[in-house]
């Protein structure tokens, strides 16, 4: 694993800013954090870069405790953040030239392309950027030095879709050779680009898993009954239910096959004249299980 | 090594890129400062460079240092390959290019201006450029820097910080009933030089907290440890205790024994207090309200009785001195009973009895009631003098025709003749330690004399190794021949405490020594 956490908590005064996180990003990963603004996200990201120190748990970081990353670490590890504050005085090539400086490994034709791609102004100071333009001149500084982990804390927030194709392009252009650690609060954002998605509700972590998975196992489920039923303690694999007489409505989150899902809600509800499972996508995956969770606290 | 020092360089170059314009503003204004000359000539504009010097210094800091904030969490710095150190190393670099060199050259540059020799004008632009003083602020300001994530965060702190000090000052200085005690016996150091150093290791232990991120609030709760540690020193400090710690660093206390003094004999010159404040006339008509502060004479009330006394020194070893600090007058009954009139206040100079020993005169106000009190019992004056025998440790004599040359032990010196005023400018700068008092007369002529302060300043040699200090001597000349001129750089040999008691409340029985 390139991330791995184990019960990491931090609290700021009473607020739980990270509950008990374990947390496991493979290598070669493009590995998504969603989660409500608010549920986390920016605290976990910069204690696995060592900005923040956890109270408790631990976290290693290309297999080194996250307490420890020191300067040389950062030759490998790449980090932004939509609010990372830049030398807002320099021009677009002098911000360039400074961190070219700072990396051995620094790739001048990546920089280039990646500069030209992105079409950054050279002379303008990074203070007069748009915001879109902004994160594209943070993430070819990041990526221009091919680090082995790139951290991206929300990179796509309040960026209009051309730009936010752009920057995402130029992130999956990296993928596989680096692993990539992006948050959202928004899925549909990153949707179609990462190979693992994680939840994160109120500091917790809800799930995590490979997408492939993930969206095998969730179902938006509609059963129609003979009868309408009530009272009757259902699968907790089951949740977001809705019922209007016969009719019922769930989230699946153990999905196998309809023969097996028939066969469940049969044995619990009795005969069922009418039963549909639908496949969903990762917004609606994220909205039922936050839903779920709500409901459940 | 070479990539760290690269790297500085990445860093410094990058820092000034973004602050160069400013850098040099302040550099330049630094440096013309350097130029009391020129900046005298400049009049109210002069007046508003030296309101914006230190502003601009400290807004120079503190926006370079928050550039690359070791306590925000939104710089990207912070996951960039980049030792901490070495960015506080770039930032150093910095402040010592735009801040502390142009002081250094700007006051080496005024040195030559003016025609000192090129020796003292390094040696003097470096130390008091680059001076312990110059390097308290800019080090302090640096810590408080790197504690502070932005400017609105540092102006806050600042504001609160300040209101905390001006409570605990006011607090510490009731307290300790603080007043120029300390200052009069040579003591004053161990107050300043607490601060300083404290100052001076705090900065130091906080910049080295932040830039090696030890994470928490180590540097505040260190801060709070320092506040509440040093403020309850410095409270604990009273006049007594510094001098009796004074006396403890004496490095000759043998020398003591060398010191012979007495009251003068007889009655006390003394004259009534008016209800206005005034004094009544009498015969002691050198004894005037002026030496008396508004306060002291309110206290003592109308009625009271302003008296002098004299000290007398009745041996003292050759070319030494006597410094007479504080004087503390208590009057005792024979049962035991205690009336303090606290501080006299002295006389302003050394004057000599008429068998040509050196007397100094101490004035005090002994309210009516308790003159009343005392006149009815038998009651002794119990003198409490402290005192410091200073010893010559190094004397040049040269003629007052503006030529400044370096004298052993002295320093760089020079006195020009001002004919016109008939006066003569005596101007000596030293580095390093200083002389506990610093002297200068008419060669030959030992009542004709100036001394550099009012007060010694018994500093230890080891506090007092960085920096220098000019000691200027104004001589009124008695003829208009260009005098030669001799300086004398004194130091404490021992402090100490000497008692005497006198019979009686003005030096005698009531019946022979009566109230005006």
């Amino acid at each position: 694993m390139i991330i791995q956490t184990q019960e990491l908590t931090k609290k700021f005064w009473r607020h739980d800013a990270v509950r008990g996180l374990s947390l496991a990003v493979p290598e070669g990963a493009t590995y998504a954090l969603v989660g409500a603004n608010g549920a986390g996200k920016s605290t976990l990201m910069r204690m696995l870069v060592n900005i923040l120190a956890p109270d408790s748990g631990s976290a290693q970081v290309l297999g080194m405790d996250s307490r420890r990353l020191g300067p040389a670490d950062f030759q490998r590890i790449g980090y932004l953040s939509e609010n990372q504050e830049l030398p807002d005085r320099l021009s677009v090539a002098q911000y360039f030239e400074y961190l070219r400086a700072l990396y051995p490994n620094w790739d001048a034709g990546l920089e280039r392309q990646l500069r030209a791609d992105f079409e950054l102004p050279p002379t303008r100071p990074l203070g007069k950027l748009s915001h879109g333009m902004r994160m594209k001149a943070m993430l070819a500084g990041a990526l221009s030095f091919r680090p082995k982990l790139l951290i991206l804390d929300e990179p796509l927030s309040g960026l209009d879709p051309l730009v936010r194709d752009e920057v995402m392009s130029g992130m999956l252009s990296q993928a596989g050779e680096t692993t990539i650690l992006i948050s959202s609060h928004e899925i549909a954002e990153i949707e179609g680009a990462t190979t693992h998605v994680a939840f994160m509700v109120r500091g917790r972590l809800l799930f995590q898993e490979p997408v492939e998975s993930l969206g095998a196992r969730f179902r938006d489920v509609t059963v129609t009954l003979e009868f309408p039923v009530t009272g009757q303690v259902l699968p907790s694999s089951w949740v977001n239910i809705q019922r209007e007489g016969p009719m019922m409505r769930f989230t699946d989150t153990a999905f196998v096959d309809e023969a097996n899902l028939r066969q469940q809600v049969e044995a619990k509800l009795g005969r069922c004249h009418f039963l549909e499972a639908s496949a969903m996508s990762l917004r609606d995956i994220s909205k039922a299980a936050m839903r779920a969770t709500r409901e459940a606290e | 090594m070479n990539t760290q020092l690269k790297l500085l360089g990445v860093l410094l170059r990058k820092d000034l890129r973004l602050f160069w314009p400013f850098a040099a503003l302040t550099a330049g204004f630094t440096a013309l400062w350097q130029f009391p000359a020129i900046v005298q000539q400049l009049g109210v504009v002069g007046g508003l460079v030296q309101i914006a010097i230190p502003l601009a210094t400290i807004m120079l800091i503190l926006v370079v240092f928050h550039e690359d904030s070791v306590v925000s969490v939104k710089h990207e710095w912070l996951t960039r390959p980049i030792p901490p150190m070495t960015m506080l190393a770039a930032k150093t670099v910095f402040v010592v290019v735009a801040i502390l060199l142009p002081a250094v050259l700007g006051g080496i540059l005024n040195g030559l201006f003016v025609g000192r020799p090129a020796g003292e004008a390094f040696i003097s632009g470096v130390a008091d450029g680059f001076g312990s003083g110059q390097l308290l602020i800019v080090v302090s300001v640096m810590a408080f820097a790197a504690m502070t994530a932005g400017m609105r965060q540092a102006i806050v702190a600042f504001l609160v910080g300040t209101a905390v000090l001006a409570v605990a000052a006011t607090v510490a200085s009731r307290v300790a009933g603080r007043s120029d005690g300390s200052a009069v016996s040579g003591s004053v150091w161990m107050i300043v030089r607490t601060v300083q150093l404290l100052l001076l290791s705090t900065a130091l232990a906080v910049l080295w907290i932040q830039y090696r991120r030890l994470h928490g609030r180590a540097a505040w709760v260190l801060i709070g440890v320092v506040a509440v540690v040093g403020g309850a020193f410095l409270a604990s400090m009273n006049r007594t205790r510094e001098f009796g710690l004074q006396k403890r660093l004496s490095p000759d206390p043998t020398a003591e024994a060398s010191v012979a003094i007495s009251v003068m004999p007889g009655c006390f010159p003394a004259r009534m207090l008016e209800a206005g404040g005034g004094l009544a006339a009498g015969a002691a008509a050198d004894i005037t309200p002026e030496m008396f502060l508004d306060e002291q004479r309110q206290r003592a009330g109308a009625d009271a009785i302003a008296f002098a006394v004299r000290l007398v020194v009745d041996r003292i070893p050759e070319g030494g001195r006597l410094v007479l600090g504080r004087t503390a007058l208590t009057y005792q009954t024979a049962d035991g009973a205690m009336v303090s009139l606290g501080t006299g206040r002295s006389s302003a100079q050394w004057t000599t009895t008429a068998s040509g020993l050196p007397a100094r005169d101490q004035y005090w106000l002994l309210p009516k009631q308790d003159y009343q009190r005392l006149a009815a019992a038998a009651v002794t004056a119990h003198f409490d003098y402290s005192l410091s025998l200073l010893e010559p440790k190094a004397s040049a004599t040269f003629s007052a025709d503006g030529q400044r040359k370096f004298h052993p032990g002295i320093g760089y010196c020079g006195a020009p003749f001002d004919r016109a005023n008939g006066r003569v400018d005596v101007d000596c700068y030293r580095f390093g330690d200083q002389p506990g008092l610093f002297v200068a007369r008419f060669e030959g002529q030992r009542d004709i004399e100036g001394r550099a302060s009012s007060f010694p300043d018994f500093t230890p040699a080891a506090l007092d190794f960085w920096g220098g200090q000019r000691h200027r001597v104004q001589l009124r000349a008695t003829d208009n021949s260009a005098p030669r001129v001799q300086v004398t750089a004194y130091e404490g040999r021992v402090h100490f405490n000497r008692q005497i008691d006198v019979p009686g409340v003005l030096g005698g029985p009531t019946s022979s020594c009566p109230a005006p």
